[in-house]
């Protein structure tokens, strides 16, 4: 049975009649019982919607702790995942007919005011994924003690991993792992950066794989 | 001002229809907002003594200096003037900007380097960088004074292949004092120019 927390006007929890009543993250709300009324044919536009809104949603399930730093100043009322969603939803996907698929280059992890390296680069050398950037601090916007988060994606396999160990002044980074020997390799890189005290991040770069023999070390 | 990105820019229904003169004052606090928000560590400073102390202050004065000098056009066209744009704001006597030199990844002003009763020698120069676009900024991290009559900034890697605007202005010693800032141009690698 509903409890009213705050008086007669105030929002309550449980099932009141034909309405539920609940909070999450401070905000209340009351939800009808569901109906499962609806039969209407779903028309090939909600179903593009609905296989966007899905792809998105699985895609970034796997690095949801690394959106919750990623997107830390806008998570009071939402999940980092709502966030990244509602902040990638626009631009995320190439629509070629009736397939969907995600336009890797653009997604963001994160969003803030850090700045970003530049001169980023990317290779993999045998089983390391090595990645590369420019480590001076220009003044203003980036410390040298800014933790850099690198963020790797196999598309072929659908496996993430990340590394979040380097600082901004090391210059580079690198992760260890057996599967960046197979073949064929579609891999998807991106880095950003977080400052000592977590509370700023920095937009999310992307960086484009580059062939292991034209890399110069 | 395209190109820029808003975060909080999202286009939400809204379900009564606005006034043109609140949408209009709206668009000219997010440009606004959006041009001097990566700049806040540079104005957090140079604008302190106009926020009497008080960094959230010097940010909100110059927030309306730049919506009341620097912003022009009509809404839904408000853009904003960069050469209007006053990063720094100050009594100290500014410099006069003798040549500027920029290539692929130095930028080099020349400046008088006169002194004056309240222009000191030990005035500190800063060199400010900065693309709106590009959400990236820079400045000078070696000291150059008044009376070295140089300064050269080392440009950061996002700004080598974008157009971008430079900002002068210094301080004295104890950063009590800043100088209005001077606008040295948009520059960039689309046309590279010297000003």
């Amino acid at each position: 049975m509903g409890i009213i927390k705050e008086g007669i006007n105030g929002p309550f929890r449980g099932k009141a009649g034909s309405v539920v009543g609940s909070s999450w993250r401070k905000i209340n709300y009351i939800k009808g019982l569901p109906s499962f009324k609806n039969k209407r044919n779903v028309s090939p536009e909600q179903l593009l919607e609905r296989e966007k809104f899905a792809l998105l949603n699985r895609f970034f399930d796997p690095v949801s702790s690394l959106l919750e730093i990623g997107f830390k100043q806008f998570t009071g009322r939402a999940t980092g995942r709502n966030v990244a969603i509602s902040h990638n939803y626009d631009h995320a996907f190439l629509v070629e007919g009736k397939t969907v698929t995600l336009n890797y280059p653009v997604l963001q992890f994160s969003h803030g005011s850090l700045f970003p390296a530049g001169d980023e680069r990317a290779w993999v050398d045998g089983d390391r994924l090595r990645v590369s950037w420019d480590p001076e601090t220009y003044g203003m916007g980036r410390s040298i003690d800014d933790t850099a988060v690198l963020i790797y994606y196999d598309e072929i396999r659908e496996l993430f991993s990340a590394d979040s160990k380097a600082m901004r002044y090391e210059g580079g980074a690198e992760i260890k792992n057996g599967r960046f020997t197979l073949r064929p390799l579609r891999s998807h890189v991106w880095l950003f950066f977080v400052n000592k005290a977590t509370k700023k991040v920095s937009r999310t770069t992307y960086i484009p794989l580059i062939d292991e023999s034209t890399h110069e070390s | 001002m395209k190109g820029v990105e808003f975060f909080y820019d999202r286009n939400q229904p809204k379900k009564k229809v606005q006034s043109y003169g609140r949408l209009a004052v709206q668009q000219r606090m997010r440009l606004a907002m959006a041009f001097l928000h990566p700049l806040r560590p540079i104005i957090a400073e140079s604008w302190l003594t106009q926020g009497k102390g008080n960094q959230s202050k010097a940010f909100g004065q110059a927030l309306k200096a730049l919506m009341q000098e620097a912003l022009e056009g009509h809404y839904p066209d408000q853009h904003i003037v960069a050469e209007r744009v006053r990063i720094s704001t100050g009594l100290l006597p500014a410099l006069q900007i003798e040549d500027v030199v920029y290539d692929e990844q130095t930028l080099e002003v020349y400046f008088s380097g006169e002194t004056a009763p309240l222009a000191s020698g030990t005035d500190e120069v800063v060199l400010v960088v900065y693309s709106p676009e590009a959400g990236v900024a820079g400045k000078s991290t070696e000291a150059s004074y008044r009376r070295d009559g140089h300064i050269q900034l080392k440009l950061p890697p996002p700004l080598r292949a974008t157009r971008f605007h430079a900002y002068i202005f210094m301080h004295n010693t104890r950063k009590k004092l800043f100088s209005r800032s001077i606008y040295l141009g948009q520059l960039g690698s689309e046309t590279p120019s010297n000003d």
